[in-house]
């Protein structure tokens, strides 16, 4: 064993690590200098279209502006010598007052917009979108300029759009076809650096691994195969930290080229940048922040990233932590599933029975797209902090890591101060767990006895007529379980239910079914109950009856009273039976939607809520799509570890039997 | 031999049935959510249209899509590159859809003047969004007064009269009540909330549910109900219908598609406009206003707002209003004809006037669960209207505040 200690696992995990790594180094790098560069540039060309719509902007406020602009523009355009054409957008009216664009040449300066111009429209919805984004920023706290300026990237040139204001009223919209310039932020330098990385870390790689095999091999010669793997794992995660250190060094310094690239644009233009805020100035540097409040630049060149995280570039700086450490999480699954033997196994199991895996190919790709699909979606889901209204932004910026979390299992404000005291929050997780957890073992419980009382009345040999009733107990199973609920629910209604009326008829008080936690929790295990003993008795009846007579003979002859016959020989024989039945029916209890959607729903304010209608409630009335789903994933991880600890509680039951 | 071929044969169809846009023609796939009457309405103008505009190649067809998966479906499909090129939903999601983007195309560029001088005043306001039309308004609905003839020989157009009558015919120990609705429910409460001039949102997005209006509006509800004593407790639907029908009460409020529900050969019914409050403010219900959108995904859109425009032409609204009806948009309808003449439309028509147009905020769908939570304290007394407002405020603008951090 020992004498051909050069384990293929390790090999294998090794390269899969190092790829990996190196997969992550490219992933990221290039996200990240993506975004930086494309950033830069884009506020290059920002810069010199909200320069021109300060012109415009200022020459609003003369008498007659609107005469003789075309030349103006013309003149203006000349000047700059980066833009190819503009056109002005007056909205009341749709139309254009000024067009230096080159398919306007026929049309003249001055036109209306024409219904059945598919490009007019396109120009028409994006001045109107302006516009309402226009009003709703300026009453917004934070304004964003993403919301007011739009940039359309092509190959050539760049399509600006921008609101123009006169006198603080919305008037139009400025499109501007910007030349790309030469003057952008060049990556080459920046790009070399991430190469060098890469070459690093393969070197590192390659220079540790005989060393690592020389440290487990001599000085360790009897070392588990569990503690390579662990090692290998380490190994991983070591490199990983000290990739991650140059990483940040290396953002650091994409930084600092921003930020000083943006220094020397300013100072070119700074005579016209009226725009341009300074603030948190102090003796050693400062940052100035344009008109929305964004980051700009800052003068200083030591730690300029710091700064940027203050004022604006938090999203950038957090998605690379939390891309770094999701690529990370997948990169360790990964390389557990190749160094613990369980690749290796799969491709002896894939290639061994390839005859069985082509049978149920389809049956996997339908799983695949039907179950995995859906379930990874929901997972990438639960990182987000998606709502309605930023379902169609990138994923990065979506982004939240274990926030979703946090504020689900951290959220520890199990009370809320009132008018007359403390109250529950029943919208606290615990809270909502707890009444899960009564709500199923107190249905299993009911079902369990019920079905058992009854199984063993139908059991007794001398009855009559049971076919008939074991026909009418099973009923309740047999209908729709919403039919049931929605029956119960009017049983239990305050002045026309049937339970009430009951109630009244000795003489009681009509009971408000849905008014108290208690009561209402009442309505759906009544509910719960009568839907799951049907189940219980019979798969109890099965055991049953495949308990030999012989041994209650002998149990008789011995002197057994029906008590111990029942506690000593029934008992034992329905566990086998009894176990699974349980361990479903717990499971379906814990997600059993319908009864409390459809009876209490949740009623009073929520507090009788399980953990999946809780669920439901935050994607569908409130639409906080990324929270329910780590909500749901939550729930998933509860009933995994139910299931793992049942499956060794079980297996001991088993092995005593 | 032959098996194989067959086999062959039947194998090629099944390819070729996978590609299915193959086969077909260009067409304009239309969603709605109608059944029965409304459904045979509408198909019977798609036909129309169909008819019309087969030289030109255009084919209108008409899918009917359950109520329920409705709009999930929209906001699934669309952004997606599937689903229809125009579909038909009340305006309440349109404020979500606009928002969450690539869902419904703008079509305030297309909006002639004469176009929207067709439609009844205010109506084009519920289909506009940020200032942005996205819709052609289709139909309206509000809720009326529905009230038993042999019982109440004259509707009542007071508050008082209605109170007078309502307890006249109240006897709760037999489980018979003069009035009954789902007061319980925030959307039939708004009436009353109208009437005061209450507001759930000041604007988009703050929140103004404990305000003094809508605080009034609840006190008077709890009169109607403990001191009055006019209203049965825990109204549902279901069970206002089926005392409706059974004679447990006279006067319901609610909407006209609670008419299909109520058995004629049992009661003899007649619809009213709601009465005036006291205050002298009539109770004004939420209008809930269809829409025909264009799907933002469309790659007809032209001939997709071509058939749009279709469905509002006075043809059109007229064929929905006497075969399916509806109460169309469009203002003509209701100045001549038998159409016009008929006392229901009369009273739809009048109730209009007094009714305001549920606001078409993506926040509205946030207000539903606080506000429910909300009126069941208050009606159920486990908290006083000012509490329970407070309270609903505070879990709405928290709720508020988490949907917009995102952006």
């Amino acid at each position: 064993m020992h004498e051909k200690f050069f384990p293929k696992q390790l090999v294998i995990g090794w390269v899969a690590s190092t790829l990996l790594v190196i997969g992550i180094l490219f992933i990221v790098l290039n996200t990240i200098e993506n975004t930086i560069l494309n950033k830069t540039n884009l506020y290059t060309k920002f810069m010199d279209a909200r320069v021109l719509s300060a012109r415009i902007e200022a020459h609003m406020a003369t008498d007659n502006w609107e005469d003789g602009l075309q030349e103006r523009a013309i003149s203006w355009q000349q000047e700059t010598g980066k833009i190819n054409g503009v056109r002005i957008l007056k909205l009341s009216g749709a139309k254009v007052i000024v067009s230096t664009l080159e398919k306007d040449k026929e049309r003249g300066g001055t036109y209306r917009l024409e219904r059945k111009n598919v490009e007019h429209k396109r120009l028409y919805d994006q001045a109107k979108l302006i516009k309402s984004n226009y009003q709703s920023n300026r009453n917004s706290e934070n304004l964003s300029e993403d919301k007011e300026i739009f940039f359309d990237q092509q190959k050539a040139s760049t399509w600006i759009y921008l609101p123009l204001v006169n006198d603080k009223k919305f008037y139009g919209v400025l499109e501007i076809d910007l030349i790309n310039s030469s003057e952008a932020l060049a990556s080459d330098g920046v790009l070399n650096t991430s190469r060098f990385y890469v070459l690093f870390v393969i070197l590192l790689s390659v220079l540790l691994f005989p060393v690592f095999v020389y440290f487990y091999q001599k000085k360790i010669p009897y070392v588990s195969q569990r503690f390579i793997n662990l090692s290998v794992v380490f190994t991983y995660l070591g490199l990983s930290i000290v990739v991650y250190s140059f990483f940040s060094d290396y953002t650091s310094k994409l930084y600092v080229a921003q930020s000083d690239f943006l220094t020397v644009l300013h100072n070119e233009r700074a005579e016209e940048l009226s725009f341009v805020k300074e603030s948190l100035s102090s003796a050693r540097n400062y940052i100035a922040i344009n008109e929305y409040g964004k980051y700009l630049f800052s003068s200083s060149s030591i730690y300029p990233q710091m700064q940027a995280i203050d004022v604006g570039n938090i999203s950038e700086k957090s998605f690379f932590i939390n891309s770094y450490i999701a690529i990370l999480l997948v990169g360790l699954g990964w390389v557990v599933f190749v160094t613990c033997d369980y690749a290796s196994r799969t491709w002896q199991a894939l290639k061994e029975h390839r005859q069985a895996y082509l049978y149920t190919a389809p049956a996997i790709i339908g799983m695949l797209l039907l179950v995995f699909f859906p379930f990874l979606y929901g997972l990438s889901l639960a990182f987000t902090n998606t709502t309605l209204l930023n379902e169609s932004a990138p994923y990065a910026e979506r982004w939240i890591g274990f926030d979703n979390f946090y504020a689900i299992l951290l959220g520890f404000d199990l009370f809320e101060t009132t008018n007359d005291g403390y109250n529950i929050n029943y919208d606290n997780f615990y809270w909502t767990l707890f009444i899960t957890i009564c709500w199923t073992l107190l249905n299993v419980a009911i079902g369990v006895t019920v079905g058992l009382a009854l199984a063993l009345a139908l059991n007794a040999p001398d009855l009559r007529f049971k076919a008939i009733y074991r026909v009418i107990l099973i009923l309740p199973w047999a209908i729709p379980n919403y039919v049931t609920s929605l029956v119960w629910k009017g049983m239990f209604h305050q002045q026309f239910g049937v339970i009430n009326q009951i109630i009244q008829l000795f003489g009681s008080e009509p009971i408000a079914w849905f008014d108290s936690v208690f009561y209402a929790f009442i309505t759906g295990i009544a509910t719960n109950s009568w839907l799951s003993f049907p189940f219980m008795m019979v798969v109890i009846l099965g055991g049953l009856q495949s308990i030999p007579a012989d041994m209650y003979e002998a149990a008789k002859v011995e002197g057994a009273s029906r008590w111990q016959q029942f506690r000593y020989i029934t008992l034992p024989s329905l566990k086998p039976t009894l176990i699974p039945a349980v361990i479903i029916s717990i499971v379906w209890t814990f997600n059993m939607f319908n009864i409390i959607f459809l009876v209490s729903g949740g009623e009073p304010a929520g507090a009788n809520d399980i953990l999946i209608t809780k669920a439901y409630r935050e994607a569908f009335e409130k639409y906080q799509y990324g929270y329910a789903s780590a909500y749901s994933f939550v729930i998933l991880a509860i009933l995994l570890m139910y299931g793992i600890i049942q499956n060794k509680v079980s297996k001991a039951t088993e092995a005593n039997t | 031999m032959r098996s194989h071929l067959i086999l062959l044969f039947s194998t090629m169809l099944c390819i070729i049935s996978m590609f299915p846009s193959l086969a077909s023609a260009k067409e304009i796939v239309v969603w709605h959510s109608y059944r029965s009457l409304e459904k045979e309405a509408f198909d019977s103008l798609v036909a129309k249209y169909n008819e019309a505009n087969k030289k030109n190649g255009i084919r209108v067809k008409s899918l009917a899509v359950p109520y329920d998966a409705y709009p999930d479906k929209i906001t699934a499909a669309i952004p997606r590159g599937k689903g229809p090129d125009v579909f038909i939903f009340a305006q309440d999601r349109l404020g979500g859809w606009v928002e969450s983007g690539n869902t419904i195309e703008s079509i305030d560029f297309y909006l002639e003047d004469d176009l929207r001088a067709k439609f009844l005043p205010g109506l084009l306001d519920a289909m506009t969004y940020n200032e942005t039309v996205y819709g052609l308004p289709f139909n309206f609905k509000s809720i009326v007064l529905i009230y038993n003839k042999d019982k109440i020989k004259t509707p009542p157009t007071t508050e008082k009269e209605l109170l007078m009558l309502a307890k006249q015919h109240t006897d709760s120990k037999s489980g018979r009540y003069g009035m009954a609705y789902t007061y319980n429910d925030f959307f039939f409460h708004a009436m009353l909330m109208n009437a005061y001039g209450g507001q759930v949102f000041d604007k988009r997005s703050t929140p103004v549910i404990n305000s003094k209006e809508n605080l009034v509006s609840l006190e008077h509800l709890q009169k109607w109900l403990d001191v009055e004593k006019v209203l049965p407790s825990e109204p549902s639907s279901a069970l206002i219908t089926s005392m409706f029908n059974e004679g447990k009460t006279s006067m319901i409020f609610s909407g006209p598609w609670t008419l299909a529900e109520l058995d004629t050969t049992k009661v003899n019914y007649d619809i009213a406009v709601l009465p005036t409050l006291n205050n002298g403010q009539p109770l004004k219900p939420w209008l809930t206003i269809e829409g025909v959108y264009i799907s933002a995904g469309s790659q007809e859109k032209e001939k997709a707002f071509d058939f749009a425009q279709f469905l509002v032409t006075e043809e059109s609204a007229m064929v929905m209003a006497q075969k399916g009806k509806q109460l169309p948009s469009i203002k003509s309808v209701y100045e001549s004809g038998d159409f016009a003449q008929k006392s229901s439309t009369k009273i739809f028509r009048k109730q209009f006037e007094n009714a305001i147009a549920m606001p078409n905020y993506p926040e509205m769908t946030l207000m539903w669960s606080p506000m429910t939570t909300a009126m069941n304290k208050v009606v159920k007394k486990s908290a006083s209207p000012k509490d329970a407002l407070n309270e609903a405020q505070n879990k709405l603008q928290e709720n508020v505040k988490k949907l917009h951090k995102g952006k």
